[in-house]
């Protein structure tokens, strides 16, 4: 039992099922998750196990065939604007205006979540503070490197303070010094009460960051669990492994 | 096959337009349309060409006829404009081909040498060069000798041979030009408002000259006063420039087979030169590309303000739409060019086809209908712009489905942008046409709303296209450069749509006259009529199709799929 399972849940998905039109197979299949405010969660998979097309369906980039989806107390598909407001999403395909600049760009997210002027200002000094972009925000993103493109989803994502952060495989492109920064980010951000949801390939920095691991295979969750509790049940057993183990066996 | 075909086979399919996986033609109504254009601009050009050559031998200086004379200059001026195309659409393709197509930064890593890659390049802009020669110069040399009546077997034989010979030495000069025209476009394309500017003027001033140069040719050869624009210091002139216009004078003395062997030998000389300039050059300027000697890195300018905005939600997203297609020369050449040069274009199209009609009908006022048919004509091209609403946000129209706003608010902002620029657009044409006296003015109010409606249903009807069946740019910026189906069908259907309406309107006042009327009235009652309930029609359908199914479609719209 979580410390926090108490409070409202930031992200209830139940019986989520998504079946692609052109598609035989079912990509997610009868997934349930519950995640809770001030978790880190980490989404384990191989290539094509269904992280991604979860992602897309919790964030309401597609219609999924049955289930039900609650982000913070909003039903994606009943209230998806209300749902919309309470989480940033940040994509693994860093999907950004290439023709904005980086200053354009937070200007537009911050306004899309309704922020004023002072809060933008205040909050891209908090963000500035991680991601360190210095004069280099005043350039057009089509000058960006793939890092600073990473970089300024990240911050436009965040710039209205989301209750939920999604983010589909985060740390690729970081620089080693701006990936340290990030999880450190993230492990403050989840204590102020918001919780994190990230895929991953990386189970270094699941392991690392997250308080809990959800392992999809093939569209369905074979396991859930915190860490605490892994490392308590299995002291000895290297999580990589495990992993491994797991992905071998389901296939 | 070596590596040189395999290279070629590539650059050529790159050529071609798109295909399906199952080998079909992903887009063969633009195709067709393209076809349909190339084949009216040929044969537009056949007809003023064959009447030119005709007019043009008859002239007599001093009341001396010189058929020969004449002949060589009209073809040393023919093939004078034809170097100079060549040139302008061979800098064209190098810049593409060199500095443009990213293909090289994945080539470079694979075991082909860097002779090869050079070489298909260089063969694949040849080709597309000698297919445009082909039309250009067949055009020309066969109206010129069935005119003159002068076609035989030598002078067919000498076209093709011409019309494989003749890209090489415009491509030579083209590669001199290629880089300092690099330069200057990349430094121009990054000031997007001095872009905008001068794309505008230079369409602008094309357009003005195009309707300039149409109007006294068209009332020249009406009159068939055409001899007396060539006046004798204008023959002069053009004896002379013609005399040392190398070496267009040399093609125009081998096509009329005079001093073939002579010419020839020249001609031999000049070929090997410009081959030879054409393969150092641009091999030099290839290996620079590989080695990025040429890259520019664009100063910027900007404020470096850290300044937010309090702008609404929806002045965001339409603050956003206008910041995208203005920093994409592409677009902002699409849409706020030939928007802004709508209103002139329709003018001088206006003007020229009442001028025709009154010359070819009699005295018939149909001022209201033709200026409501050329600027529903012009509009619905102008707006064809608005078939890449969605597809031109590229990956980030996913993650825009993540921001809290409702599809209705998305899609609303990129149909009021795009509605903004077609009224307002509509709006200055209508007064230009008023103010000119073209139509009147209450006619003007009526052309006006019957082009907003028909450029609003075509906004709306793109929009929801465009949704259903995406078409995403595939590099970094995003930016659609070709023409794909969605564009297509809007073109198609907006041409349809004015072209029934035109002639509607037009068969409404043709038939007054066949039955009689004494008065052809231009702005009549069913003039009006036609006018607004067509396009109030269609703007009903428009958004009947809009709506059914939005929802769905926006959900589905997935990049991947």
């Amino acid at each position: 039992m979580h410390k926090n399972q108490e409070l409202t849940p930031s992200l209830q998905i139940e019986n989520l099922v998504k079946q692609y039109p052109s598609s035989q197979t079912i990509a997610v299949n009868d997934l349930s998750v519950v995640c809770y405010p001030g978790e880190i969660v980490g989404l384990l998979g191989h290539n094509g196990a269904g992280k991604s097309t979860t992602l897309k369906c919790l964030t309401g980039i597609l219609p999924f065939t049955s289930g039900k989806i609650v982000i913070n107390g909003y039903d994606i598909a009943k209230e998806p604007v209300k749902a919309k407001y309470t989480f940033g999403f940040v994509s693994d395909k860093h999907d950004v205006f290439v023709k904005l600049t980086g200053m354009q760009y937070l200007d537009f997210m911050a306004s899309a979540y309704g922020v004023n002027a002072k809060t933008k200002k205040e909050r891209f000094a908090e963000l500035d503070e991680i991601f360190d972009f210095g004069d280099r925000i005043f350039d057009p993103i089509s000058d960006y490197s793939h890092g600073m493109r990473q970089k300024i989803c990240m911050m436009g994502s965040l710039i209205h303070n989301p209750k939920l952060w999604i983010l589909d495989e985060p740390m690729i492109g970081l620089d080693p010094l701006t990936s340290a920064k990030v999880s450190e980010f993230m492990r403050d951000y989840a204590k102020k009460g918001n919780c994190i949801l990230f895929s991953s390939h990386n189970i270094d920095s699941v392991q690392k960051i997250c308080d809990r691991a959800i392992i999809i295979q093939n569209g369905l969750k074979t396991d859930d669990f915190y860490f605490d509790d892994f490392r308590a049940a299995h002291p000895t057993v290297d999580l990589e492994q495990y992993f491994l183990s797991r992905t071998r066996k389901e296939k | 096959m070596n590596h040189y075909s395999l290279l070629l086979k590539k650059q050529v399919l790159d050529i071609l337009p798109a295909r399906t996986r199952k080998k079909r033609l992903s887009d063969w109504a633009g195709i067709l349309l393209m076809a349909l254009l190339a084949a009216v601009i040929i044969a537009v050009f056949v007809v003023v060409f064959s009447k030119f050559v005709e007019t043009y031998c008859g002239i007599k200086i001093n009341r001396v006829s010189d058929i020969a004379a004449r002949q060589f200059e009209i073809m040393s001026m023919a093939y004078f404009v034809l170097i100079v195309v060549f040139i302008l659409t061979g800098v064209s393709a190098l810049n593409h081909t060199l500095f443009e197509n990213s293909d090289l930064n994945i080539l470079i890593t694979m075991p082909f040498s860097s002779m090869d890659i050079f070489l298909s390049k260089l063969t694949a802009v040849y080709l597309k060069q000698l297919v445009f020669a082909i039309a250009c110069v067949f055009s020309v040399n066969f109206t010129f000798f069935v005119t003159t009546g002068t076609l035989n077997v030598y002078n067919g034989l000498m076209t093709v041979v011409v019309a494989v010979l003749l890209p090489v030495i415009p491509l030579a000069i083209a590669a001199i030009i290629a880089l300092p025209y690099h330069y200057l476009k990349t430094l121009v394309s990054s000031n997007y408002a001095l872009l905008f500017a001068v794309m505008t003027i230079i369409m602008a001033l094309f357009c003005w000259g195009y309707s300039f140069v149409f109007d006294i040719a068209q009332n020249l050869l009406a009159s068939g006063k055409i001899t007396k624009l060539f006046d004798e210091n204008v023959m002069k002139g053009i004896i002379s420039f013609t005399k040392y216009n190398y070496p267009a004078n040399l093609f125009a003395y081998l096509m009329l087979g005079r001093e073939i062997g002579k010419n020839i030998g020249i001609l031999a000389g000049i070929l090997v030169g410009a081959a030879a300039i054409c393969f150092f050059l641009v091999r030099a300027l290839f290996i620079g590309v590989t080695h990025s000697d040429f890259s520019v890195r664009v100063p910027h300018s900007r404020k470096k303000n850290l300044h937010f905005s309090n702008s609404t939600r929806f002045s965001a997203l339409m603050r956003k739409e206008f910041l995208l297609v203005m920093r994409t020369p592409g677009y902002a050449y699409m849409y706020f060019t030939t928007a802004a040069i709508m209103p002139i274009m329709a003018y001088c199209s206006a003007k020229i086809t009442i001028g025709v009609f009154s010359n070819l009908v009699g005295n018939v006022d149909v001022g209201f209908e033709l200026c409501t048919f050329i600027a529903i004509l012009y509009s619905t091209l102008t707006n064809t712009f608005c078939s890449t609403n969605i597809s031109r946000d590229g990956y980030m129209s996913l993650t825009q489905k993540t921001l809290p706003y409702s599809p209705a608010k998305i899609l609303g902002s990129k149909m009021a942008f795009c509605s903004i620029v077609a009224i307002a657009s509509t709006l200055i044409t209508c007064i230009v046409m008023a103010a000119t006296h073209l139509e009147s003015v209450q006619d003007a109010v009526v052309t006006f709303f019957a082009t907003s409606m028909i450029a609003f249903a075509q906004i709306v009807f793109a929009t929801k296209l465009d949704l259903a069946h995406p078409h995403f740019a595939k590099t970094d910026d995003g930016e659609i450069k070709e023409a794909n189906s969605t564009v297509s069908a809007v073109i198609a259907v907006g041409l349809l749509t004015s072209c029934i309406i035109g002639f509607g309107l037009m068969f409404n006042s043709i038939s007054s006259l066949i039955k009689g009327d004494a008065v052809v009235e231009t702005g009549n009652a069913v003039s009006y009529s036609i006018a607004l309930c067509c396009p109030f029609a269609l703007l009903l359908a428009a958004i009947g199709y809009f709506a059914i199914g939005l929802k769905k479609a926006y959900a589905n719209l997935d990049t991947e799929n």
